[in-house]
């Protein structure tokens, strides 16, 4: 098997009607930075779990850094950050880190450099009860960094960091990738991992449903944005065209899934009906409009912030990605 | 196995809760085996509940050191050890480090057995510290009583240390294995006290009515660590809650030694075939 994580239809099945992860490839190379997406239960950290022999799959297989999950020898190759970060209260930050080094067996130099790594050097002999959110979780970061990994699994890494901790983590993230790293990124914050990544995988319930580079999932479904008057009669006409796919009411302007080449026809079309036609121009996609569209979260619009909803808060119904579908593509 | 022990030694000895075990540990032993003892000694009106003054003083000198601090084992000793066994892998399921040990270099059962030997060291520790109290009590009481200055020979001592850390890091692994069981610290803790303190006295005050309860009673932990802590306690007068008289030292050292490896093997097996889930 190739790549740092190769796995072949990965299943985690709790009972009879839950599903966590499904029958799931995914494939992460050598230096990539692959970022995972996919809306909360979806299967993300379960998957992530399994590739560090947390949690036992019911049936499929993997194997990371070339061993099964939790095998010692690959152990040794990974950091991993999974959710939030987990420490002994009563211990400071350095003792925290020392804990570790000791467990995996890492010399004992590198807990200063890591401290240093994550902005924690003035920090690091305060209890880690004490520690903000920010700092708990560039603590985090630093624990998957201190056995000098081959391989890092981030959970979201910048959960709880101010802007500019963001940024700071994700030029950490991008310079590991540089360094030639293999790095697996969950993250919530689509920017993020539009930022960062260079490849992205998209789970839904439990299974994978779309892969490929930022670009190449932008360019999924691509299609034409057409302003037209009165709109709701050139939707209906629209969405009546044989060569036509989706058809989407976003920000005033229809958003149309079709080839962009056959804009010609469709301009056609809505004139010969009498349209008043003011903009017909092809549609470009953030990877949030294309996650919402992946996901099926386009129902529920998106939200400020460019973050995916979370488990239990429903997304608002307003904003850019906020989307009416009159027809199934 | 080294690496995982030095990890959780390190985190042992730094945890307050650990200390604060100790302190309560050390205090009872010398409250019980020699403070309250000596008071009752040598206040002249004091209820000494028919022993005598003879008695009283015989187990309050070196002579006796070994028994008179083994007696606190079974009680007090087990309760406290089987609440740092809860502690030690417990409050990992709750702050949710287990998964980050687990997905260090070595392997679940590594972690495992660094715990049980981060135990055994603790049981350790306060096995000497009970034996340095009596050994230190013992001769002030007999200078300030004018009594002979005898001490226990070495096989003596050696066999009391050595019931003495078997019963300690009997109660520790069992709070341990309570903890894998329940996956949290809290519940584990009554429980295990509950079952210690409550339901082995229950057991115990029914177990001459069948036979049946008679052959449960003989099997269980507490009344086994008693029962082998009584074994070696000759002195006269000495008594705590939890000694009893069984079958035989035998008998009681190798229930109590399958105690301990089923706490062991039962709780492996459980932490490697379990899935880590909440966190890490």
């Amino acid at each position: 098997m190739d790549g740092v994580v190769q796995t072949d239809r990965l299943t985690k099945r709790y009972s009879a009607t839950i599903t966590a992860v499904d029958q799931l490839d995914l494939r992460v190379g050598e230096g990539e930075i692959y970022g995972f997406l996919g809306p909360n239960g979806a299967g993300k950290t379960t998957t992530l779990r399994m590739l560090l022999g947390l949690i036992r799959p019911t049936s499929g297989a993997a194997t990371v850094m070339g061993h099964r999950p939790g095998e010692p020898a690959g152990l040794a190759e990974i950091g991993a950050l999974i959710e939030t970060p987990a420490f002994y209260p009563y211990l400071s930050g350095r003792d925290n880190l020392k804990v570790l080094a000791r467990m995996s067996g890492t010399p004992f130099d590198h807990i200063d450099r890591t401290l240093e790594q994550v902005g924690l050097s003035s920090r690091g002999d305060d209890k880690f009860k004490k520690y903000s959110l920010g700092m708990k979780q560039r603590l985090g970061v630093g624990a998957a960094l201190l056995k000098d990994p081959a391989f890092l699994i981030l959970d979201e890494p910048t959960n709880g960091l101010d802007p500019q901790g963001m940024a700071e983590m994700r030029a950490l993230i991008r310079q590991l990738g540089n360094e030639g790293r293999s790095v697996l990124l969950s993250s919530h914050l689509l920017g993020e991992i539009e930022q960062i990544c260079d490849r992205v995988g998209v789970i839904r319930e439990g299974e994978l449903i779309a892969e490929g580079t930022v670009a190449e999932l932008q360019q999924r479904g691509q299609g034409i944005v057409v302003r037209a008057e009165p709109r709701a009669r050139a939707q209906e006409l629209l969405a009546g065209l044989p060569f036509v796919g989706d058809v989407r009411a976003v920000d005033g302007a229809v958003r149309v899934t079709v080839a962009p080449e056959r804009a010609a026809e469709i301009n056609a079309a809505l004139v010969g009906a009498g349209l008043a036609v003011s903009e017909l121009r092809p549609a470009g996609r953030s990877l949030e409009e294309a996650f919402f569209e992946l996901t099926g979260g386009g129902e529920n619009g998106g939200r400020p912030g460019n973050a995916l909803p979370d488990e239990g808060e429903p997304a608002a119904g307003d904003g850019q990605a906020a989307a009416t579908h009159v027809r199934a593509a | 196995m080294g690496a995982s022990f030095l990890a959780e030694y390190e985190k042992l000895r730094r945890r307050p809760a650990v200390w604060i075990l100790f302190g309560i540990w050390v205090f009872l032993v010398a409250l019980f085996a020699y403070i309250i003892p000596y008071i009752i000694y040598v206040t002249p009106s004091a209820d000494t509940g028919g022993t005598p003054r003879s008695v009283l003083i015989g187990e309050i000198i070196p002579h006796a050191f070994v028994q008179n601090v083994l007696a606190g084992f079974p009680f007090f000793g087990a309760a406290l050890v089987l609440i740092g066994g809860t502690m030690i892998v417990g409050s990992e399921f709750g702050w949710g480090t287990l998964g980050a040990m687990f997905t260090q270099r070595p392997g679940r059962l590594s972690v495992l057995g660094g715990k049980l030997l981060a135990l055994a060291s603790m049981s350790l520790a306060f096995t000497v510290a009970a034996l340095a109290i009596g050994a230190i009590a013992s001769p002030i009481v007999a200078a300030a009583q004018n009594q002979p200055q005898h001490w226990p020979s070495v096989a003596s001592i050696l066999a009391g240390f050595g019931v003495g850390w078997l019963i300690l890091t009997a109660f520790a692994f069992g709070g341990l294995f309570i903890a894998v069981v329940f996956r949290s610290a809290s519940i584990p803790v009554g429980l295990g006290l509950v079952y210690l303190l409550v339901v082995e006295s229950l057991i115990a005050g029914f177990a001459n009515s069948t036979r049946a309860l008679f052959l449960v009673h003989e099997a269980l932990p507490g009344a086994n660590a008693g029962a082998l802590a009584k074994s070696l306690i000759t002195a006269k007068g000495i008594d705590a809650p939890g000694l009893t008289t069984m079958t035989g030292w035998q008998q009681s050292l190798t229930v109590l030694a399958l105690w301990v490896v089923g706490f062991v093997v039962v709780s492996a097996v459980l932490l490697r075939r379990r899935d880590v889930t909440g966190m890490t």
